[in-house]
């Protein structure tokens, strides 16, 4: 698998710095670790089903997990990073999540080559270590980007000082294939010709962050849908073939992806919050072809406790031209029908299959609003302990008429955030 | 109800008293007796906070901490920075996870911070203000 692979460079690398390290300059080795039991409480309107990764069953792996940071200072401004993870969610397949060569070009700008996080939002660099901020996990409304957090690729900063305020300009091309888990099913997705540009704007305790990417996304399991529904028609009757634009509709193959976020947080001591809103369309796809998300969080420290509330609101609306397709086509019915009449047993199923692919990937709309209390405790000098509590009201397929499902999962999660 | 109240007032002044006895002693933050960089509040704080790694003259500045725990460093934290230990911590991990930026390195007693900032051009630190000596140059009070 591909982790194993990804694992085992992970190693060849880490020898590699541990090797140069012996020789010379100093290796720093920093590591974090979150380790969380989580449980949903009240959920009778999905039995069975999952909830941010858990159910009515408590779980301890979902948001556990281990990193370990190694940053060798190579002399004359080159630094070489290593990220090594490992997620109870992924059975804790140990991961090289970055892999960076850093160069220091001047005062003013640096260089990163190769894997590394995507600055997208305002807590992305640091989006995996729980020790740095208030909640069990960022609003995953707008943070989970279902495996497009890191990317292979060269980054230039420019950093630099203007009167009061700390500016700090990211340019970004990158381009990375990766596997993401979707629940039960691993999907290969390609996001490539990943062109970013990243500006973060600090004065005093405010900082302002702004994103604009565009890529190109294939999810090849997608497509396989797609074009299978495309030659089941045409096979069906000739008359009933998608034309380009249609099948278009119904794939992910080197579609525009267009992502634009924007940030405010602050920090004043006593009084923490942020805001953030991020924009997600993909050119002619069949599904997220328009996904918004916002967030707002406000907190109040005293003494060694952290108290959070965050108000978190999602849309992910079906592609409207994806549904006339289907519905033009009378696809479903037609496909039905043909699978009705199939005299082989294999084709039948196969049809079967590919119908029962729609509901979950060309219908799969959803708005979601949610209400998070988070309470953080600072008990040791590197260890935080917390608790939070999610109330959510999830509307799926809220434009299909039929079909439509209405429930309000509470999740309860509790645990220690530690680094070292 | 006098009574209440001027037991209230007595109680407060001897609470006063004893936090000021508990937490009250001066910091000073010191420099190499070469560095003629005028280096003001926000200075501090900004190289402490890693937002910058230069004295105003654009040299480059070598920031020394203090033990984890000690009044010493939870008192300058306080003042100087406006950060608790735990908030100092989480601004910290948030550099460090990202690469971009190694925390001050920490030593154990003021005497220890003396002898680095007197060895060091670049050096700045941070000891209780009873421990001054004549190696270093006090750019700031707290």
């Amino acid at each position: 698998m591909k982790l194993h692979i990804l694992s085992k460079s992970g190693l060849t690398v880490l020898a590699a710095a541990v090797a140069s390290t012996a020789s010379a300059s100093d290796l720093r080795i920093n590591g974090f670790a979150s380790f969380y039991y989580g449980n949903v409480l009240d959920n009778k309107e999905i039995p069975g089903e999952l909830y941010r990764g858990y159910g009515e069953t408590g779980n301890f792996q979902y948001d556990t997990q281990f990193g370990l940071q190694f940053a060798s200072d190579l002399g004359d401004g080159l630094t070489a990073t290593a990220q090594l993870t490992a997620e109870g969610r992924s059975g804790y397949d140990a991961e090289l999540s970055w892999a960076f060569l850093k160069y220091q070009i001047s005062d003013e700008w640096s260089v990163k080559m190769g894997r590394q996080r995507v600055p997208f939002f305002l807590y992305s660099d640091f989006q995996k270590v729980g020790y740095a901020y208030s909640w069990v996990t960022p609003p995953p409304e707008v943070y989970n980007l279902g495996g497009l957090e890191n990317t292979d690729g060269v980054m230039f900063e420019h950093l630099t000082d203007l009167g009061d305020f700390t500016s700090r300009l990211n340019f970004l091309f990158g381009t990375t294939s990766q596997t993401t888990n979707f629940g039960e099913t691993d999907l290969d997705i390609d996001n490539e010709n990943q062109v970013g540009l990243f500006w973060d704007l600090a004065y005093d305790a405010l900082t302002f962050h702004l994103t604009y990417t565009v890529s190109e996304l294939t999810i090849s399991a997608y497509n396989d849908v797609g074009n299978g529904i495309g030659q089941t028609l045409a096979a069906i009757n000739p008359a009933l073939a998608l034309t380009d634009d249609e099948l278009d509709l119904l794939t992910v193959d080197e579609d525009e992806v267009t992502y634009l976020g924007a940030g405010l947080s602050g920090d004043w001591g006593t009084w923490v919050a942020a805001a953030e809103y991020a924009s997600i369309m993909i050119d002619d796809s069949p599904t997220s072809s328009d996904r918004q998300a916002w967030y707002v969080f406000t907190g109040y420290r005293w003494d060694a406790y952290t108290l959070g509330l965050t108000y978190a609101n999602y849309s992910s609306l079906n592609n409207d031209d994806t549904i006339d397709v289907l519905t033009d086509k009378n696809i479903e019915a037609t496909m039905n029908a043909a699978a009705a009449g199939a005299t082989n047993d294999v084709s039948a199923a196969g049809i079967e299959q590919l119908v029962g692919a729609i509901p979950d990937i060309y219908r799969a709309g959803e708005e979601s609003s949610a209400v998070t209390v988070s309470l953080r405790y600072d008990y040791h000098p590197a260890a935080a302990l917390k608790f939070e509590y999610t109330q959510d009201d999830v509307t799926q397929k809220p434009e299909d008429g039929t079909g439509e499902r209405e429930f309000s999962p509470a999740l309860v999660r509790v645990g220690v955030d530690l680094m070292f | 109800m006098n009574i209440v109240k001027s037991v209230r007032v007595v109680f407060s002044t001897v609470l006063l008293s004893l936090f000021s006895v508990a937490s009250i002693a001066e910091i000073s933050v010191i420099v190499h007796p070469s560095n003629e960089a005028g280096i003001s509040d926000a200075d501090i704080k900004k190289i402490y906070l890693g937002k910058s790694s230069k004295f105003p003259n654009d040299m480059q500045a070598e920031p020394l901490d203090q033990k984890e725990g000690s009044d010493v460093r939870q008192q300058f934290l306080g003042a100087a920075v406006g950060k608790s230990e735990p908030q100092m911590k989480s601004h910290w991990s948030r550099l460090i996870f990202t690469g971009k930026g190694v925390p001050p390195k920490s030593l154990d007693s003021d005497a220890a911070v003396i002898d680095a900032v007197a060895a060091d051009p670049k050096a700045i630190g941070f000891v209780d203000s009873s421990a001054v000596t004549d190696a270093v140059k006090v750019v700031m009070t707290y």
